[in-house]
């Protein structure tokens, strides 16, 4: 009995955690600002593959298309949310007082974990919308070679005529998409809560995206580090899933994604557990 | 069985051997103010951060409400409000924003507290000026107000009148005094300087190097700190010889310079002088005077005057 109403008690405190997280968010301009950056990135992205597909722009130019792509944005930006609202809770001591008030640790990362998605969500939103009007509006868009996540989608499937299974397949893939990239971004969880400092959760951060770039070509060569790969966001081609891509695959894509998440609070959790809350 | 708030027994706290605390063994009661007197380094704002489960004591454990154990600790610091080191502010949100945030955090409904907190601190007027832009003063008072969230029963405040102007420590001190008082809070609050203590507190731990020196209430300090003959001499042994056998009285104090303090016949002096040369000791100060907060506080922790 005293157990459940400990959990409970728990429960209501991770969900007030939440609550003012969320407040916090709504009152954050840093939010506001990313939103509006991933707004006109997305829009630039749509637009360079709009014209490349065109021929106005040449192909060498698919380098400043990738730079506004979401799956670039969204490893410096979203390592910048987790600097702003994990990092700077530490400084503004928001960590310290939810705890000296009686939350627990893991209540704490628990409740920054589900806000850091929902901010995730939220700077992705524009690019899930423009991808959806773009690719509404019938025209061909291409960025070549350096495809990837919604740019991909918008190169692979333009020009696709629109129908009731295309918007199902069409939200199940962002959605699939989109938890991929939170998945990718929870490393900056543990990350953000040992080294308190966001410019180097962000430079770390964005260094292993690059890093993981790379070894994705490397599973190309490689069946054995290829299977090891897809067991973790960053392999298995999880982030250039399309319209064609079977239900099994953006199946697993999720149950990967989740599992690392779970892995990388539970990491998180051994770390902050004991840890001095400077 | 009396009701403590807080009791420690022999916390101890290292960092790569080196003591924050040794052995501290405290308790506080309920509805009282507590000063936590130390130098910079003695182990305040330690021990306070063991209490609010910031940091892990090494050894020894806390009792809060006369709960222990990990768990009971933690539902028991919801009974807690604290300010250690700086206030919990978010710096672009206005004063009532940082407490409906802290509000939402800590599962209180009620809005209405908002403005009571901001008038109880005089931060009403502070409207849509975000708390980047307050005083240091200002961010002090906002934490007081964040600390009161919830009429906690236990609010720890570690150096709270830091930063203030003395109109500011004159109305911290008054809302401090006045909480104790018509709320029952215990309070325990922390200082460098036992003469800004003094003021408010209503008992005091002096801790050094992370040991708790002395635990005294206020009747016990003033005691402590009272008027004397302070006598320096060539010969101390033969002086307290005499002011035993001669002026009849063991009230004095030895101190370690040699010096003696009397603490008799400071109306009557001459008779006082008149002995000691009689009796042919070379006396090289004869003074009236009191402890002073500040010196007292230095012959606790054992150092010299100059500290």
């Amino acid at each position: 009995m005293k157990t459940i109403s400990f959990l409970l008690l728990g429960v209501t405190g991770m969900l007030n955690l939440i609550q003012a997280d969320l407040y916090k968010l709504r009152k954050s301009m840093a939010i506001k600002i990313l939103f509006a950056i991933t707004t006109l990135s997305a829009i630039a992205m749509a637009s360079l593959a709009y014209l490349m597909a065109q021929g106005q722009i040449a192909q060498e130019y698919t380098g400043i298309g990738f730079m506004f792509s979401d799956v670039n944005m969204i490893s410096i930006l979203g390592a910048v949310i987790a600097g702003v609202f994990i990092c700077g809770d530490f400084d503004n001591k928001t960590i310290h007082d939810a705890i000296s008030s009686g939350s627990s640790r893991v209540t704490v990362i628990i409740s920054k974990a589900t806000v850091f998605s929902c901010a995730l969500l939220f700077i992705l939103l524009p690019y899930v919308i423009v991808t959806g009007i773009a690719l509404g509006t019938g025209s061909k868009f291409d960025m070549g070679a350096v495809s990837v996540g919604f740019l991909n989608i918008l190169s692979k499937e333009s020009g696709i005529i629109f129908s009731a299974s295309i918007i199902f397949k069409m939200v199940a893939v962002a959605l699939t998409l989109m938890i991929v990239y939170m998945a990718q971004l929870s490393i900056c969880v543990p990350l953000a809560m040992v080294l308190k400092k966001p410019v180097l959760v962000i430079s770390i951060y964005y260094g292993f995206s690059i890093l993981c770039g790379k070894l994705a070509s490397l599973s190309n060569s490689s069946a054995v580090f290829d299977r090891f790969f897809s067991f973790t966001p960053f392999g298995g081609k999880y982030t250039f899933v399309t319209f064609d891509t079977g239900a099994g695959e953006l199946i697993k894509a999720i149950v990967v994604s989740l599992v690392f998440i779970i892995v990388m609070l539970a990491l998180t959790y051994s770390i902050f557990r004991r840890s001095e809350i400077k | 069985m009396k009701e403590y708030v807080l009791k420690t027994n022999s916390l101890t706290k290292s960092y790569h051997g080196t003591f924050a605390l040794r052995d501290v063994s405290l308790v506080m009661e309920p509805g009282k103010i507590y000063g936590l007197i130390g130098q910079n380094g003695a182990g305040k704002t330690t021990l306070m951060r063991i209490v609010a489960g910031l940091s892990f004591p090494t050894d020894g454990n806390i009792e809060l409400f006369g709960q222990s154990g990990e768990k009971a600790l933690q539902a028991e610091r919801k009974r807690l409000g604290c300010m250690i080191e700086y206030p919990s502010i978010t710096p672009n949100m206005t004063a009532r924003e940082n407490l409906t945030l802290h509000r939402i955090m800590r599962g209180i409904p009620s809005e209405t507290i908002e403005n009571e907190l901001l008038a109880l601190v005089g931060l009403s007027e502070t409207g849509k000026k975000k708390a980047k832009n307050f005083s240091l003063g200002m961010k002090q008072r906002l934490g007081i107000a964040i600390a009161l969230l919830g009429d906690p029963e236990l609010v720890i405040l570690d150096e709270p009148i830091n930063g203030l102007d003395p109109l500011g420590v004159v109305e911290i001190r008054n809302l401090l005094i006045k909480l104790c008082e018509e709320r029952q809070i215990t309070i325990l609050i922390s200082s460098h300087n036992l003469p800004e203590l003094y003021q408010v507190a209503s008992d005091y731990f002096i801790i050094h190097q992370g040991m708790l020196k002395q635990s005294l209430t206020l009747a016990e300090l003033e005691e402590n700190c009272k008027h004397h003959i302070l006598i320096s001499c060539d010969q101390p042994e033969k002086l307290v010889s005499v002011m035993e056998l001669q002026l009849k009285t063991l009230n004095y104090k030895v101190m370690p310079d040699k010096s003696v303090k009397l603490y008799d016949y400071l109306d009557n002096k001459e008779l006082v002088a008149k002995v000691i040369s009689e009796n042919g000791i070379f006396v090289t100060n004869f003074s009236v005077e009191g402890d002073t907060l500040e010196d007292y506080f230095i012959s606790v922790i054992g150092g010299d005057r100059n500290a």
